[in-house]
């Protein structure tokens, strides 16, 4: 070897390790820039920047499948000025990117110019120089995209050039897989969200309160409205009426609907209690307080706060609650920092709060502040029109949570409208559920209510005399054809203030031919 | 003879429609008369309570007032309160009672747009319609979804509008959901500042530069009728450059 060829090989020697040299430290800042964030698009600019200002690799050029329309988009794209680039697709096949997809080879063009199958559709790349294109690869598969780039011109390492190349195009399929899997996570869980949203939103809206009554009527209507602003509510009555049912229907209809519901009983816990679970607490502010710890009212940020029971509450804890009415503003227990939050507060209470306002239990002020918008719950026992449907309804409810099929006869409809319901809709619920547990054959008849247990004697309704008496209980059609034999003489029966011989009056009967009946049919005779 | 017939007939044809529309118009004119007249009516009401409220502080602050005439002022209060109450309410016009019936999402959103295509075109904005390709139809009410559409894109393009963005842009997307159909209606005008997300849905709520004529009723009237199809509606808290609003609508009972 002449020493001028010698020379030639150092020189040669001396640019390939000048080269991988700094490959490798653009290879070092490519991994760091992968690991940095999940941001794909953004990960990729700066990927392809680090070749460019790095690896001497310019135009760099990052195109993925789009899996849905199957053709080859570029996510990415370094160029001088770094304006957003038009939409360009490719086929699979078609150039020599879709070519490099089809094929999952490295592709090194020498010279640009001379591949009449280079499309250059982005009007960018120097025909007088190379190109380079590698397939990127996840795993064994088929290649999910092409990373390309144009070498410095003159370059003799093209091959070394296309290595590093697909280094870096390996590394980039790792994030990519890894930024496609957490984005279809995320999508998922999204719509889950937005599904089981839709039907809690469906099972608390009004179609699931019962009221035909003019009384229930004038709350739906109040509901509507309140539902609209932003003003506290108070919702008042006795406790069974469904009070949390209004929460939920307003919650559900207002602007918050698909913010957070967030319920706390304020009955439920000692005061203490209460302060930290309402407004959270810093880590160490009591003993057992292990870890800081939001409270229901940084939970419900946005949302709605229903508070039930709020008439327990001591005095000193109705001064901070009503801070946060006023303010919205709170600290957490132990804690010096103020939050503020966005929350809708709607609290319910059965008791008596004039009277409690007036014995000094409950401050004047949290009273007026709170009753800007009372809605009052009518009492069971004031809309007694409303009972058929809503046995009704919870029958159905139970037929449905039972898996079997459940009835209600009207003559069952008709004890339950004699009975003054102390507990409201609650009693009747659970006295439906008894009911459900104690017939056998999926028919609730009146024999099936008075098992139950109802107290009929204690009502104040049962001691007027016959039974259609209570608002809105009609009287019975005694010769509709769809009326059964049993329902018909017990309707009779009913009217006739369980007089057997007034009854088969009512039935065009003898009065031995309704007492046969009465014992065939075995129909239990109401005792006075 | 025949031409002579043809537009004997064509001119009571427009006589007709000329007549049709003069109706509707006097009609509407009416209408809005009377609701002029019923919130001016309705101020004149409160003012009363307001006013016998406002002597009762008055006095109180001046340590004139001992608590039994107070008491008799507040009996006036919602006395009067209560009167106002009542006539407004009766002045209360029914609501328009509509039965459901098959409802194609896609091809409501169409129609809105048609109508509004003239003032989309004077405002330069480029709509990009992205309907779903298969939409389920559902149980609804039309005029009001027909209304509800008009109201959101209303307000898509006043929003385009105040803000002249340089190149306006109305994107309508409409989706199949398990149950039901959701559409999106995004502008890339000044959007709605998250502090206001939800306030912008109360009624009397006024957003715009020029408030005058507005009644701010647009989007509570949206809510109402989004409730009534069992969906629900929002402002997309994480769309920036712009304002997206997504709602749902579900399957109603025909005989809502």
């Amino acid at each position: 070897m002449s020493p001028h060829s010698s020379d030639v090989a150092t020189a040669e020697e001396a640019s390939r390790l000048a080269l991988l040299e700094s490959q490798l430290a653009a290879l070092f800042e490519v991994s760091s820039v992968l690991s940095r964030s999940l941001n794909l698009r953004q990960t990729l600019r700066e990927v392809l920047s680090v070749l460019s200002e790095r690896g001497r690799m310019h135009h760099g050029l990052v195109c993925l499948l789009d899996e849905d329309r199957g053709e080859l988009m570029i996510s990415a794209l370094h160029d001088k000025d770094a304006e957003p680039f038009e939409k360009v697709t490719y086929q699979p096949g078609e150039g020599v990117i879709g070519h490099i997809l089809s094929s999952n080879e490295p592709w090194i063009l020498p010279r640009i110019g001379d591949e009449p199958r280079f499309l250059d559709r982005l009007n960018l790349y120097n025909s007088e120089l190379p190109f380079i294109g590698v397939p990127i690869r996840v795993g064994e598969e088929h290649p999910i995209g092409v990373l390309a780039a144009q070498p410095p011109p003159g370059d003799a390492l093209l091959g070394h050039q296309a290595r590093f190349l697909e280094m870096v195009a390996n590394l980039t399929g790792q994030a990519v897989r890894l930024a496609r899997t957490v984005e279809a996570e995320q999508q998922a869980l999204r719509e889950e969200r937005d599904k089981l949203r839709r039907e809690v939103k469906g099972t608390h809206g009004f179609d699931s309160i019962i009221g035909r009554a003019s009384s229930m009527r004038l709350v739906f209507e109040q509901v509507r409205q309140v539902a609209k602003w932003n003003t506290t509510v108070l919702i008042r009555g006795e406790s069974g009426t469904g009070k949390e049912l209004i929460a939920n229907a307003i919650h559900y209809n207002s602007p918050r609907a698909r913010a957070p519901f967030v319920k706390l009983n304020c009955a439920a816990l000692p005061d203490n209690l209460l302060e930290s679970e309402l407004f959270g607490h810093e880590k160490g502010a009591f003993t057992g307080a292990i870890s800081q710890r939001k409270g229901r009212f940084e939970q419900a940020d946005g949302g709605t706060l229903f508070l039930d029971e709020i008439g327990e509450i001591t005095p000193a804890f109705q001064a901070k609650l009503l801070r946060v009415l006023q303010e919205g503003e709170f600290e957490r227990v132990g804690g010096g920092r103020t939050h503020k939050v966005d929350v809708r507060v709607i609290a319910a209470t059965n008791r008596d709060l004039e009277a409690e306002v007036q014995s000094g239990e409950f401050r004047e002020d949290l009273y007026y502040r709170l009753n800007v918008m009372p809605i009052r719950m009518p009492a069971l026992r004031e809309r007694m029109e409303d009972i058929p449907d809503l046995a009704r309804f919870l029958v159905n409810k139970l037929s449905r949570t039972q898996g079997r099929d459940l009835q209600i006869t009207d003559s069952a409809l008709r004890v339950l409208m004699r009975y003054d319901w102390p507990g409201n809709v609650r009693e009747l619920e659970n006295c439906m559920e008894r009911a459900a547990v104690m017939c056998e054959n999926g028919l609730i008849d009146r024999d099936v209510i008075n098992l139950t247990g109802l107290d009929l004697s204690a009502s104040s309704t049962d001691l007027s005399p016959p039974a259609t008496g209570g608002n809105g209980a009609q009287p019975v059609d005694l010769n509709d054809p769809n009326l059964d034999e049993r329902e018909r003489v017990i309707a009779a029966l009913e009217e006739a203030g369980w007089v057997q011989a007034k009854a088969a009056r009512l039935l065009n009967m003898t009065p031995r031919q309704i007492a046969y009946r009465i014992q065939t049919l075995n129909i239990k005779m109401r005792q006075f | 003879m025949l031409l002579a017939n043809d537009i004997t007939g064509r001119r009571r044809e427009i006589e007709r429609a000329h007549l049709e529309h003069l109706r509707a118009r006097l009609a509407e004119q009416q209408m809005m008369h009377g609701m002029r007249e019923a919130l001016a009516a309705a101020i004149y009401q409160i003012q009363v309570p307001l006013n016998v409220i406002n002597a009762a502080s008055g006095m109180l602050r001046s340590g004139a007032g001992n608590v039994d005439t107070l008491i008799g002022m507040l009996d006036q209060i919602s006395d009067s309160g209560a009167k106002a109450l009542a006539t407004l309410n009766a002045a209360l016009p029914e609501g328009p009672r509509e039965s459901g019936v098959r409802v194609n999402v896609n091809a409501l959103l169409r129609q809105v747009l048609e109508l509004e295509t003239a003032r989309l075109l004077a405002t330069g904005i480029v709509v990009d319609w992205r309907p779903a390709t298969v939409l389920p139809e559902l149980n609804g009410h039309k005029n009001q979804l027909r209304s509800m559409f008009k109201h959101l894109i209303d307000n898509a393009i006043l929003a385009l509008r105040e803000c002249k963005t340089p190149q306006p842009e109305l994107r309508i997307t409409t989706r199949s959901l398990d149950k039901g159909v959701e559409v999106e209606i995004q502008d890339n005008g000044s959007g709605i500042a998250p502090e206001d997300r939800y306030r912008v849905f109360e009624p009397f709520y006024i957003g715009w530069r020029n408030r005058q004529g507005r009644a701010g009723m647009g989007l509570a009237l949206s809510q109402e009728i989004v409730n009534a199809h069992g969906g629900s509606i929002e402002i997309d808290p994480d769309c920036s450059g712009g304002c997206l609003i997504r709602l749902s609508l579900n399957a109603v009972l025909p005989d809502d």
